[in-house]
């Protein structure tokens, strides 16, 4: 390197390489969306002749995006799909007790639980895993209990129409959620046989119909 | 099919009708090498850097009708991005403009025996150093525009880029040092 402060032919070279692109997290277009349409700048739906209603990110750089190695500790341990399916089950817990789907906890604030969960000891860590895992279960089993009344109901209209609706939409999360636990468990307790089963289960539903894991893309917020 | 609308298309339909499809083919268009800019200006921070992009959407779906078409759509978004990052900059403090007393390598910037890419060093610098190397050497602004961005004279910037690419090299060219 030259110590002029030109740069130097191989400096160019090396600014010319780094990379143009990278893509953010699929929260962040929620979060924009969400509050474009507050504001009514947007106002859903869309459609309009000629627009593919969602055009993939692209996968240019992707490698290097935000949890790429380049960038920092903040960004090291986070796992889109993770966040997703703790942010899904979080509104899915919030579904099953009657307050309205995910207001209470968007992208954003599981982001940052994740961020915090990073400072706690082991102890703490075991304990928030309890908490949570009770309270997944028992949103299921709430859920589980809506499921007959609501199936009755299918035809009396569009509430129990979109009831069902919802509780598809409930099973998908908390499907993602127990893959996503899965995963980190296969991670705390490498080997396990079981653990490795229940990965294998849930991915072969990937790319299967209705309920596969993964297979939608939801708004919950 | 969509790469076939203009931006300007897209935007029309956005103030419109509020069509949320056009609206997201624009998005998905920029945002990865607007995010890759922020991203940069933030040192790799990918928390901040999300939400500097948040706000950067925001503020110009808001601007979006009034917006004159004398920039292309992707530039206009850049200087939206700079602008909340100086905002957010001059809230928590941070010095752009200039970097305080004499600036040292971090000790533990560099691992033992190895030696550090561009991004990286691009993610060490001072808030300064990186944001005027940033917006010179990897956007290709000139001096006046950061001036105008920055708000600094064309000569500040230069000398500015100047200690900034001496640190850059200190950085490239540095092993970590041992106590």
């Amino acid at each position: 390197m030259s110590d002029d402060v030109e740069l130097t032919p191989e400096e160019k070279r090396e600014f010319e390489r780094l990379p143009r692109t990278a893509v953010p997290s699929e929260f962040l277009w929620q979060r924009v969306v969400r509050t474009l349409r507050e504001d009514g700048i947007l106002r859903g739906g869309g459609g309009v002749a000629g627009l593919a209603p969602s055009s993939p990110q692209p996968a240019a750089d992707a490698a290097t995006g935000p949890s790429g190695r380049h960038w920092g500790p903040s960004a090291h341990r986070f796992r889109p799909w993770a966040v997703a399916a703790v942010s899904m089950a979080a509104s899915l817990a919030l579904f099953a007790s009657g307050a309205l789907m995910g207001h209470w906890m968007g992208a954003r604030s599981t982001e940052r639980a994740f961020l915090a969960a990073r400072d706690q000891d082991a102890a703490q860590l075991a304990q928030r895993v309890q908490e949570a895992g009770t309270a997944y279960v028992a949103a299921l089993a709430a859920l589980s209990d809506l499921q007959p009344a609501v199936g009755r109901l299918q035809g009396a209209g569009a509430a129990p129409a979109r009831a069902a609706s919802e509780i598809r939409q409930g099973r998908e999360a908390a499907l993602a959620a127990l893959y996503g636990a899965a995963v980190e468990l296969s991670r705390l307790v490498p080997g396990d046989p079981d653990v490795s089963e229940v990965i294998r289960i849930l991915e072969s539903r990937r790319f299967e119909g209705p309920g596969a894991v993964g297979t939608r893309q939801q708004t919950w917020y | 099919m969509t790469d076939q609308i203009s931006d300007r298309e897209l935007a029309d339909r956005v103030v419109a009708s509020g069509d949320e499809a056009a609206f997201e083919v624009l998005y998905r268009r920029h945002t990865p090498s607007v995010f890759r800019f922020v991203l940069r200006l933030s040192g790799g921070d990918a928390v901040e850097a999300e939400d500097l992009m948040q706000e950067t959407w925001i503020k110009a779906a808001r601007s979006l009708a009034r917006f004159e078409w004398k920039s292309a759509f992707c530039t206009w978004l850049m200087g939206i991005a700079l602008n909340q990052f100086r905002q957010l900059a001059r809230r928590n403090g941070r010095l752009l403009t200039a970097v305080a007393g004499e600036w040292d390598l971090p000790s533990d910037a560099v691992e033992p025996g190895s030696r550090i890419d561009l991004e990286r060093a691009l993610a060490l610098l001072p808030h300064g150093f990186r944001t005027v190397l940033v917006l010179h050497d990897v956007e290709g602004f000139t001096h006046r525009e950061i001036g105008e961005q920055l708000g600094i004279s064309e000569g500040t910037s230069k000398s500015q880029l100047h200690e900034a690419r001496r640190a850059m090299r200190r950085l490239l060219n540095a092993e970590r040092r041992t106590a």
